[in-house]
């Protein structure tokens, strides 16, 4: 089978394709997004502990084999599927958030240890699938990942809707979660550095403002800029400066969620936290079922966030063009062949 | 009056003449005022901040500006966490709590108690339940805060909570939430303080730095345990990595104010294990007061060292001494003409 191979660097090459084991089914997949996550591994910001290794984790795809134990109805389903198993046994297993489970974190599908989706089939244990409804095409399903970060960075939210709540970032998390906040009720101002973005959140009706860095370092002109001080800032911007930039936008015991992961960055003074008194939390995944229900809702028209599609093949473009500042989402689809009919 | 000025001349005495109050406002002869690590950063210029130091302070209302605030004459006070900037919408709607430009005591914006006086609005400060001593007086912001975590981040009976540091600010935050009915264990680098805590049934493990770290990263021993509730008092970014490091996923990080250096910490950890942080300052005051007023927690004891008012250059240099777990200022003898 074809996959996207990690070695050093990207390639397209030839991989046997994988089998099925106890417990797990084989999926073809459909379409793969290409996460921060992934990018982060190929620059070499998070170890990758494989080699040749195949990234990958946020993908849609349809079982084309089951394996001993495993229920036969799943076969010929459409399925997205959480890179974590989980131990079972860790207090965040126990409360069904094996997203947060360490043990199994190492194990992560398409993070380095485990191949992953950037192929044409990928093995994957049972018990991590979540069914599709027929209703997500391919392209939507494929963003449950992202709208399950969002949904439960929104449910961290203490106050109800129409608070104000300031979004830090217009990457394609920021932007996913504006549209989220919005279509939930809230009162979003997002802040970022594309002057582009504006015309799709405006559309909306929900107030963007573009700044540059030398806004960001001079702070008297903050206030300016947001007006009154916010009770919720969400930071989406992947870096340090937009983390303070976001925690001085709030009010004192104010709350700050961070949505981005920082990997690579230099870290931040925390002093904001104990001088106002904030909450800051963290959040890092969610479960992808009521993403895909939310999906179906259509309460969020998320194709626009999607800016490049790539087959399989041209996946080192795919990458470049992922990688580049401005770039939203690219997912890479499967090019569709003979032997499907 | 007399008091320490820390400016881009560094930090130093100064000698001002005492202004006419403005509207609102309450003068405040200091009785006594704590050295805390927070005051450290901002005496040594790792927070940067124009003006008199010290943030927890007890005192006495000397004048009234309104005649309405006339209650608080001859009151013993301490400050309440901070007051709006007065200009702002949310401020001329009277919610201070939420200006975005807050004023806090030797921290931002207004002057501390490292002097002989302070003003400060009338409505910033909290009168003292008569029965509390000074010392214990300066503590009340800091177990309020404690208190008020138990609240914010709905801390459940008996849990285990584990403290990072074992200076004034974690050995006040170990015995009060070991008091609360919690299961306490501290971390810290010095012997010394096994009798306090064994006197709140707190759990202490003493450790080097070298031994730490290779405790924590499992280089030694079995993998080490994670608490649900971890406690920040250690002040480094070392101690910060650590309780990183030990929190379960999903759990919560307690931030004491020594931790306001302004030095970056790491933040990757929090997104990736979903953790709750905490800034700890102050809290609910009359709650505080009301605790230490009943005689079962008593944060006094970590006041190890009492240094002159007069003192207070040397006294800064002292407080950094590993035997002093927090030091108190005492203003011996106020300036009779003030």
């Amino acid at each position: 089978m074809q996959a996207l191979v990690l070695d050093g660097r990207l390639r397209i090459g030839q991989l046997p394709r994988p089998s099925v084991a106890a417990g797990r089914v084989i999926v073809r997949v459909d379409a793969c997004s290409i996460s921060r996550t992934d990018l982060d591994l190929v620059a070499g910001r998070r170890p990758v502990q494989v080699r040749p290794a195949v990234l990958g984790h946020q993908f849609v795809g349809t079982v084309v084999e089951v394996g001993e134990r495993v229920d036969p109805a799943w076969s010929g389903r459409r399925v997205v599927a959480r890179p974590n198993p989980g131990c079972r046994r860790c207090t965040a297993c126990r409360e069904a958030r094996p997203w947060l489970c360490e043990d199994a974190r190492s194990s992560g599908l398409g993070m380095g240890l485990v191949d992953g989706a950037f192929a044409d089939y990928v093995s994957v244990a049972v018990e991590t699938l979540t069914h599709v409804p027929d209703k997500l095409d391919d392209e939507d399903a494929v963003l449950a990942y992202a709208v399950a970060v969002g949904l439960e960075a929104i449910a961290q939210i203490k106050g109800d809707p129409p608070q104000r709540v300031l979004v830090v970032g217009d990457g394609n998390m920021g932007l996913l979660l504006t549209l989220m906040l919005h279509a939930a009720g809230f009162t979003v101002s997002t802040i970022g550095r594309h002057p582009s973005r504006r015309e799709l959140l405006w559309r909306s009706g929900i107030a963007f403002r573009a700044v540059d860095d030398s806004v960001i370092q001079t702070p008297e002109s903050w206030l300016e800029l947001i007006g009154e001080p916010f009770g919720v800032a969400v930071e989406c911007a992947g870096r340090s400066s937009g983390l303070e930039f976001a925690a001085r936008a709030l009010r004192p015991r104010g709350q700050l969620i961070m949505v981005s992961d920082h990997v690579g960055q230099p870290g931040a003074a925390l002093g904001f936290l104990v001088e106002r008194e904030l909450e800051m939390v963290g959040v890092g995944c969610g479960p992808l079922g009521p993403a895909l229900e939310f999906l179906a809702s259509r309460a969020v028209d998320v194709l626009p966030l999607i800016d490049g599609k790539y087959a399989l093949d041209d996946g080192v473009a795919a990458f470049q063009r992922a990688g580049q500042r401005g770039s939203l989402r690219t997912i890479l689809l499967r090019r569709p062949r003979p032997e499907d009919v | 009056m007399r008091s320490i000025l820390v400016d881009s001349a560094g930090v130093h005495w100064s000698r001002t003449e005492r202004r006419a109050l403005l509207p609102g406002e309450v003068r405040i002869k200091v009785r006594a005022a704590a050295i805390t690590g927070l005051d450290r950063d901002v005496v040594s210029g790792r927070i940067p901040f124009t003006g008199t130091p010290g943030h927890a302070f007890v005192g006495q209302v000397t004048e009234v500006e309104d005649p309405a605030y006339g209650n608080l004459l001859g009151r013993r006070v301490i400050p309440r966490g901070m007051w709006g900037c007065g200009n702002c919408d949310v401020c001329r709607v009277g919610l201070q709590d939420m200006c975005g430009d807050p004023r806090i005591p030797g921290l931002r914006g207004a002057n501390g108690g490292h002097s002989e006086q302070v003003v400060m609005p009338a409505s910033a400060v909290a009168p003292l339940d008569e029965v509390l001593t000074d010392e214990a007086a300066v503590l009340v912001p800091l177990t309020a805060g404690i208190l008020n975590c138990i609240t914010r981040a709905q801390m459940p009976e008996w849990t285990n909570v584990l403290v990072i540091g074992d200076g004034g600010a974690g050995l006040v935050a170990g015995c009060l939430l070991s008091a609360a009915g919690y299961t306490v264990t501290v971390h810290g680098r010095h012997g010394d303080r096994f009798n306090l805590l064994r006197r709140y049934r707190v759990n202490f493990v003493l450790s080097s730095d070298d031994s730490e770290t290779a405790w924590r990263t499992g280089r030694i021993g079995p993998t080490p345990m994670r608490y649900p509730i971890v406690v920040d008092a250690s002040g480094t970014p070392d101690g910060w990595q650590t309780c990183l490091d030990l929190v379960t996923p999903g759990g919560s990080l307690l931030m004491l104010s020594s931790a306001a250096d302004g030095v970056p910490r790491p933040v990757e950890r929090i997104q990736e294990k979903g953790v709750r942080v905490y800034g700890v300052r102050s809290g609910f005051l009359e709650a505080a007061m009301a605790i230490i007023a009943s005689g079962h927690f008593d944060p006094t004891a970590v006041f190890r060292r009492v240094e002159p008012f007069d003192e207070a250059l040397d006294a800064y240099e002292r407080a950094g001494q590993r035997e002093h777990w927090m030091t108190l200022l005492r203003m011996v003898d106020p300036d009779p003409t003030a």
